[in-house]
């Protein structure tokens, strides 16, 4: 198995939308892996599909 | 009412509202010796007693109706149940027991408005109110983007079991935690709750297996991967994270 490579990281605007989550509806900014980023939402630990390049 | 008495009475005799001590009748309910009412000018309505006692009501101005005592007794103006309408000024106001604010009706409870500061102050509006609104508690500026804080009572404890300040030392500013799901080659990035903090917080990871890290931390998330071990591959699994603000302007402390 490889070596993990750390992969390069840049600027994204997320949104949860989530019914009950303390961050529905608030688009925070927040560093995640350029190419298909995966951000999960800290509250309600859900993956956020709201996501915009900045 | 009657205007005539009986032509004899014995002490203590009531007769349509009036008794008799002995030589006079007096009207029941009032001492003539001690309580009494009087008007003295014609501009306005009011009660006063005129006598040494050291409890009395008057009205010393026909401009508005208040309640004032200018003897030094520390009692006055006690009536049971009395309503007032319009406002109470006075330089302090003392409740012997509770001071009862009611509710104002709908989502709105009882209200109590502080002043502001003149000088030095830069808090919105009025001063700060401090309310219930619903289930919460509050406390607030009385103007401006109503900032302020609140608690909500129903997730306190029984027996008003909840501390804020415990006195122990060393309780967080702010905090969060959560578990992200990681994939194999794919770090996560984690949002904090928005505007929980104000500087980058000091955040703990402990993945299920391997070597758990994190980067490029700042205030409103982080990124958390892990790998089989130092520089290994990196591996799906869970992460288990914590974020600590130990001040309000700093993340250690």
């Amino acid at each position: 198995m490889d070596n993990f490579i750390f992969p390069e990281i840049s600027e994204f605007n997320v949104t949860c939308h989530i019914d009950g989550c303390e961050n529905k509806d608030i688009t925070i900014l927040i560093n995640a892996v350029k190419d298909n980023p995966i951000v999960i939402c800290g509250p309600c630990d859900t993956i956020i599909e709201d996501i915009t390049a900045v | 009412m009657s205007t005539i008495f009986p032509g004899s009475a014995s002490v203590g005799q009531v007769f349509d509202g009036y008794t008799f001590d002995g030589t006079a009748w007096n009207i029941n309910g009032i001492d003539l010796t001690a309580d009494y009412l009087e008007s003295s000018t014609a501009s306005s309505t009011y009660l006063t007693q005129v006598s040494a006692s050291t409890t009395y009501l008057t009205q010393t101005s026909a401009s508005f109706n208040y309640i004032t005592q200018n003897s030094a007794s520390t009692t006055y103006a006690a009536k049971s149940g009395a309503t007032f309408t319009g406002n109470i000024t006075a330089p302090e106001f003392h409740a012997t027991t509770k001071l009862v604010a009611e509710a104002a009706g709908g989502d709105e409870g009882g209200e109590i408005l502080l002043g502001k500061p003149a000088t030095n102050s830069t808090i919105a509006g009025a001063g700060v109110t401090i309310d219930v609104y619903q289930n919460k508690l509050r406390i607030f500026e009385q103007g401006g983007n109503a900032r302020g804080v609140s608690i909500d009572i129903t997730n306190t404890s029984n027996g008003v079991g909840t501390e804020l300040t415990p006195g122990l030392g060393g309780v967080p500013y702010r905090m969060a935690a959560g578990i992200a799901t990681v994939g194999s080659n794919s770090p996560v990035s984690v949002t904090f709750p928005a505007g929980r903090f104000s500087v980058a917080p000091i955040v703990n990871v402990t993945g299920n297996s391997g070597w758990s890290w994190i980067s490029n931390l700042t205030s409103t998330g982080v990124v958390v991967y892990q790998t089989t071990s130092w520089g290994g591959a990196s591996q799906a699994g869970s992460m288990y994270w914590t974020a600590v603000q130990m001040t309000s302007g700093a993340a250690g402390g």
